[in-house]
């Protein structure tokens, strides 16, 4: 334990810089998954085989061991941020694809009638009825995809990525050192903080976006 | 206002239309309801008006214009529609509800809450529920919503799907009543939809009472369908009790009071002595000063003339005001002591009595039609060209 304070006081830039580095990229891979996710969503949710296939190839991805997946890009996208990126991305699709396609089709049918009655178009029905209610289920899966994306990230360091997994593959690397558990463990806490913090940043941003009358 | 040409509508995969060949014409500032058993088809007819479903074949026309292939969605605006499950959009405000036709329609800012405002009065709900959202509001809140929302653009029509349908009976009994007081304002075009026909008598200008594939079996006032029925579906539909039914749409004003003898409280005994006397009805009605209905006083309360008039015979309860329909007025007659119901005025001022011969009179008045097909019936059995 006091070792581990003790790296901490003396290394804490260090691993700052790769908290960041950690965040950042699953940030950039969550960006795209958001736009990626809601907008094929929004395309299926009323079809329902477009949707069933959409969300099997999503849901593959996910069944793809990490490791392998990674090691699978280095020659496709060469090592570092691309193949990192690549492979977040695909991670983190499937929770986001299939919150908006499930918060879409959750809609009160009655709601839905009576907006298309009143002769609103069907965009001016998914942008101002539509999504807004489907919103809570759709940052529900953002948040889970975030919580995914985190230790996910970590094995980017296999293809020389950012982030945390830095350290957490050095420590596994030189097991049996003294560092080698303070490394593992620092790197760990660190994703356990970033995600605690990402999981609070959506967390109010829902409740922020999200309308009072449908709020429990 | 409204013409429906020849409609069909054939949904995929069925070999039967659910509306066959309909042609029909509404009229302006009509209620008319669609009445019928359940999968008839009435929901898909008023659903092409506003082409929520679009017809196979046909054509329909409103105010004069063929609206068969114009945008629907430009259409729909001019249309009010009012479902069963009322459908408020629950992440609005009520304001913001009621707002969304006007804001379509570019309305600027004041004219969107002066009208919201008026609606509000109009539909019976407080003007603090604006900023409210709809999840703290009752089920009959919501539908006032629902029809203020219908018609906050102001559309010439109006189309309602049971709007009353999920409401409690109480509460839908007020709703029709006071949609019934609004009408007589605004004077929209309505086609309400109903499977009850109970409902169709109480709503509708004009009844349209449609078989299976929307076939109509008879469209006429609710008064001609009730007495003169155009065949065995429509009776059957109507059920039992349609002469009872037709006394809902009579008020007790339609109708001759009986003459009953009457006097004051403060007449004192003589007088009312000599009013029983010269009648031969064997009650008296007391009137108190301000002409209202006190107590009936028989031969045998006052004989002894012990009791002062304020104690004999029995309080006068049976009571109905002039806008009673005839239907309340045989219910309230039948819980009275002689059968029969002492008529008021508005401030409960004695107009007459009401007993049931003379209601039995007024059934047989209204049925004219029916008596004259029975008689033409009877010279046909009997062989007589006339008697």
């Amino acid at each position: 334990m006091n070792s581990f304070l003790e790296y901490i006081s003396l290394s804490w830039d260090h691993v700052l810089v790769l908290a960041l580095g950690h965040a950042l990229v699953v940030a950039i891979s969550l960006a795209i998954d958001i736009v990626i996710g809601v907008s094929l969503g929004v395309l299926v949710y009323r079809r329902e085989r477009a949707a069933n296939v959409a969300l099997a190839i999503t849901s593959t991805f996910l069944t793809i061991p990490s490791f392998a997946l990674f090691g699978l890009f280095i020659p496709i996208f060469g090592l570092g941020y691309t193949p990192a990126v690549v492979a977040l991305v695909m991670y983190g699709l499937l929770p986001i694809l299939r919150n908006t396609v499930a918060g879409l089709r959750s809609v009160d049918p009655a709601v839905a009638e009576a907006a298309k009655g009143m002769g609103m178009t069907a965009r001016e029905r998914l942008l101002r009825i539509e999504l807004p209610l489907a919103w809570p289920v759709i940052i529900a899966g953002v948040r889970v995809s975030t919580m995914l994306l985190m230790g996910i990230a970590a094995i980017a360091a296999v293809v020389n990525g950012p982030g945390l997994g830095e350290d957490i593959f050095a420590g596994l690397a030189r097991v049996g050192s003294a560092t080698a558990l303070n490394l593992v463990i620092g790197g760990i806490l660190s994703i356990i903080v970033l995600a605690l913090l990402f999981d609070t940043f959506f967390t109010v941003l829902g409740k922020l976006t999200t309308s009072r009358g449908i709020r429990d | 206002m409204i013409r429906l040409e020849n409609l069909s509508k054939v949904f995929p995969g069925q070999d039967e239309p659910a509306v066959d060949d309909l042609s029909m014409d509404i009229y302006e500032g009509e209620i008319v309801v669609l009445v019928g058993p359940s999968g008839c088809g009435k929901t898909t007819t008023m659903k092409m008006i506003n082409r929520l479903i679009e017809p196979s074949s046909g054509r329909i026309f409103l105010q004069g214009e063929d609206v068969t292939k114009v945008n629907s969605d430009r259409l729909r605006r001019r249309i009010g529609y009012v479902i069963q499950q009322i459908g408020l959009f629950p992440h609005m405000t009520i304001a913001d509800n009621i707002a969304t036709v006007p804001r379509m329609l570019g309305w600027d800012k004041k004219r969107i809450s002066d009208r919201t405002d008026e609606l509000l009065e109009t539909v019976g709900i407080d003007l603090s529920y604006r900023d409210r959202y709809p999840k703290e509001l009752s089920g009959g809140q919501r539908q006032r919503i629902g029809v203020a929302r219908a018609m906050a653009a102001d559309p010439p029509v109006l189309l309602m799907d049971e709007p009353f349908g999920a409401i409690d009976p109480i509460t839908r009994d007020r709703l029709q009543d006071e949609f019934l007081r609004l009408q007589q304002e605004i004077k929209k075009t309505i086609v309400f939809v109903t499977h009850d026909i109970d409902e169709a008598i109480k709503m509708g200008d004009r009844i349209a009472i449609l078989k299976q594939q929307s076939k109509i079996a008879q469209y006429d006032t609710p008064e001609k369908i009730l007495t003169d029925p155009a065949d065995d579906f429509v009776a059957d539909f109507i059920g039992t009790g349609a002469s009872i039914k037709r006394l809902s749409l009579s008020t007790v004003e339609d109708i001759e009071p009986a003459d009953w003898p009457v006097a004051n409280l403060s007449d004192g005994y003589e007088r009312v002595q000599e009013k029983m006397r010269s009648s031969d009805m064997g009650y008296v009605l007391l009137l108190d000063d301000q002409d209202r209905p006190s107590r009936w006083i028989g031969a045998e309360d006052i004989d002894h003339g012990e009791v002062s008039l304020e104690e004999a015979g029995r309080p006068a309860v049976a009571i109905v005001e002039t806008s009673s329909s005839l239907y309340k007025t045989l219910d309230t007659m039948i819980t009275s002591y002689k059968g029969s119901a002492i008529v008021v005025d508005g401030e409960g001022r004695y107009q007459g009595v009401v007993d049931f011969d003379t209601v039995l009179e007024a059934i047989n008045a209204m049925r004219p039609q029916v008596q004259t097909r029975d008689r033409a019936e009877q010279d046909l059995h009997t062989g007589d060209g006339g008697r």
